[in-house]
């Protein structure tokens, strides 16, 4: 059984509390779980943080190779400020080429654009110049309009060239999904 | 002087400093061949009223800053010859028509409308120090783009370059570009601001593009010499980019932290100083070129934090890096990685074994599907990278436990107690909020100019190399297999038992 990300969360922030007393800042996590509703594939590590001095939210869960992704955009000091601004940057792009076409989704009853891009799967080191060929693993995602300005893009990446015989990554992220809700501020 | 020949007597000055270069602090030694240019002898005898005396080669201060020693270093020097304000006087006295005359003769390679003085905020340099009053960031900067051509003499009068003249050259050219970038500018007005030097040579590096020994004073700056044999329009602009790094990010860094009582301890543990490093040498190469010749900064534009934490398990050296936060709890944060080194090997561990997996399916379809081995060549590959890359991976993450594990002794016994706690101290230090201030304000930078509006972010690709097709049919990669054996395993199941 699947267990309710949100619920978690709640679980989360009460701790938060009860440890200091009053929380003054929403963590990552719970940026996005303001956001949207979800059910996290179950048994799969949480990793988050954020970006743009925190206004640009990133949670992500991982197990092995694959990953689902939520990054949340579109506030005041965000990185991009608009889904547009997302799709020419270079969070959405393969060395520099648009994202390729990758069919539809369908998302808290909305019709989304699935993207599909490759990404080197060790990041390059700052201090050598970036090898010429990389070892690529695979990102799909699509960007799910919020209130208020803001977008969500989810994403789910393998971190690895070699395709999962038992597709188990895949079918996370299509079960992921058919749970996502945006939420009413 | 016809200004058409400005440019000449320029760049022979700054040929001069690069090849005669002994050190900022030096003594300038006027019988060393090159050292001046005609008339620029007779233009420092002739400032202030004979202010300055030459005998035996030196030149003697009669008002010198500091009376213990009245003979004038290199960086004074260029500096007396780049502008008035370089000359001006400390106990404030005006300045005489001959002394105006000899100013502007002294400043005849500057061109035409150039303001020509190196006073960074409008204020009067003192006498014997070619530091201004304190500024702010952005009136550096100002005075820099305001004043590039004095700017650059004085920024190469705290550079002493080695190596063979070819090399110098290359270094020399190098420097030229830096001062074409804005960013570039910027920084060699903060580091001829803050009497910053370095050594600049090139020599035989390991599959590294630079690197600086900053245990030495001046730090040492080591540039590849595979630049020198590569296609000078790609490795031009790739070799200033690559000093801007060393030579701003790292010896100037590492001079500006030990000026702030900054510790060593937490300069090198500091994650940002090899991003920061490597911003500005994509800023530079962006302000240049429009792109960046030998990396492309997207890894960490597309998801800073997530390439902090990609790095981490990338070298013994990233394992051991703490943002402002992290370096708080220097042990606890250590500790913590444990578990990153773990999921890492066994995500590696799990995607050998699928490599392994892939291998009977691809040769079933040739064995019993008949398709042309051929044709499977890029599939095949493809494993073998994995494998090549998975198994050095491996090998990277062994030495990642290992250098962690003996971090974390070191912390936790006595003899590391010391330095545990200059680390902690350093967390919050006023330096290391600026240092992170700077590398948010050059990735926002960054970002800007490859927005995708500007076509500074047209990155080139290198064209794509298609390889013809075998008469046999089309080549088939590990994607198409996937998607043959799902195929087949609907189709024909009996293969698959």
């Amino acid at each position: 059984m699947r267990r309710l990300w949100t619920a978690a969360l709640i679980l989360m922030t009460a701790a938060g509390a009860a440890a200091g007393g009053t929380v003054k800042t929403k963590t990552p996590a719970q940026a996005v779980a303001a956001a949207l509703s979800f059910t996290a594939p179950k048994g799969w590590t949480v990793v988050e943080y954020s970006n743009a001095e925190g206004a640009d939210p990133v949670v992500r869960f991982e197990s092995l190779a694959d990953a689902v992704q939520i990054r949340l955009f579109g506030a005041p000091g965000s990185d991009y400020a608009t889904p547009e601004d997302f799709l020419a940057g270079a969070a959405a792009s393969e060395q520099g080429a648009a994202p390729a076409a990758a069919g539809t989704a369908l998302v808290a009853g909305r019709k989304l654009a699935v993207h599909r891009r490759r990404f080197p799967i060790e990041a390059a080191d700052p201090h050598r110049p970036s090898p010429g060929k990389s070892i690529m693993g695979t990102e799909v995602f699509c960007v799910l309009p919020l209130e208020g300005g803001r977008f969500a893009v989810l994403a789910y990446r393998r971190a690895s060239p070699i395709p999962d015989l038992q597709r188990k990554g895949e079918k996370a992220w299509e079960a992921f999904l058919k749970t996502v809700r945006p939420k009413a501020k | 002087m016809p200004r058409g020949l400005k440019p000449v007597f320029f760049a022979l000055f700054l040929a001069a400093a690069v090849s005669a270069s002994a050190g900022p602090d030096d003594l300038f030694d006027a019988r060393v061949p090159g050292a001046l240019q005609p008339g620029q002898q007779e233009t420092l005898l002739s400032l202030e009223n004979g202010r300055y005396t030459l005998k035996e080669g030196r030149f003697f201060d009669a008002r010198p800053a500091d009376p213990a020693e009245p003979r004038l270093t290199k960086a004074r020097v260029a500096e007396l010859l780049a502008g008035p304000s370089s000359a001006a006087r400390p106990d404030g006295s005006s300045t005489s028509a001959a002394g105006d005359a000899a100013y502007r003769r002294a400043l005849s390679h500057v061109p035409k409308g150039t303001p020509a003085q190196m006073n960074f905020d409008g204020g009067t340099a003192r006498g014997g120090d070619i530091r201004g009053p304190p500024g702010t960031a952005a009136s550096v900067a100002a005075s820099a783009a305001a004043n590039p051509t004095a700017l650059h003499v004085q920024f190469v009068s705290r550079l002493v370059f080695k190596g063979s003249r070819q090399e110098r050259e290359a270094l020399g050219e190098a420097v030229g570009l830096i001062m074409r970038s804005k960013t570039g500018r910027e920084l060699a007005a903060e580091f001829v601001k803050e009497r910053a030097a370095a050594e600049v040579t090139m020599g035989d590096l390991n599959h590294n593009s630079g690197e600086t020994d900053t245990s030495l004073d001046p730090p040492k700056v080591t540039l590849s010499r595979e630049y020198l044999g590569k296609d000078p329009d790609h490795s031009r602009v790739a070799l200033a980019g690559t000093l801007a790094h060393e030579l701003f990010g790292h010896a100037f860094e590492v001079q500006r932290s030990k000026k702030a009582g900054f510790p060593e301890v937490a300069h090198d543990h500091y994650r940002g100083d090899e991003i920061g490093s490597r911003l500005i040498d994509w800023l530079v190469q962006t302000e240049l070129a429009g792109k960046v010749a030998d990396a492309d900064p997207k890894d960490f534009l597309e998801d800073p934090e997530g390439y902090y934490r990609e790095l981490l398990t990338r070298d013994p050296y990233y394992i051991l890096t703490f943002s402002p936060k992290e370096m708080k709890n220097p042990v606890t944060t250590l500790r913590g990685r444990g578990k990153l080194i773990d999921a890492d090997a066994a995500r590696t561990a799990a995607e050998l074994k699928s490599n392994e997996e892939w291998r009977p399916i691809v040769a079933h379809f040739v064995k019993v599907h008949g398709i042309a081995k051929e044709r499977m060549e890029p599939a095949e590959k493809e494993l073998d990278d994995y494998l090549k890359w998975a198994q050095g991976h491996q090998s990277k993450l062994a030495a990642c436990r290992k250098a962690l594990e003996e971090q974390i002794k070191r912390w936790s016994s006595p003899e590391g107690a010391k330095e545990k706690k200059a680390l902690i101290a350093a967390a919050g230090s006023p330096y290391l909020n600026g240092l992170e201030a700077r590398l948010t304000v050059r990735a926002r930078a960054l970002r800007r100019l490859r927005a995708g509006r500007n076509p500074a972010a047209v990155i080139e690709m290198p064209p794509l190399v298609i390889s013809p097709e075998p008469a046999s049919g089309p080549k088939i990669d590990l994607e198409e297999v996937g998607r043959m054996y799902a195929e087949d395993m609907e189709k024909n199941p009996g293969h698959w038992k």
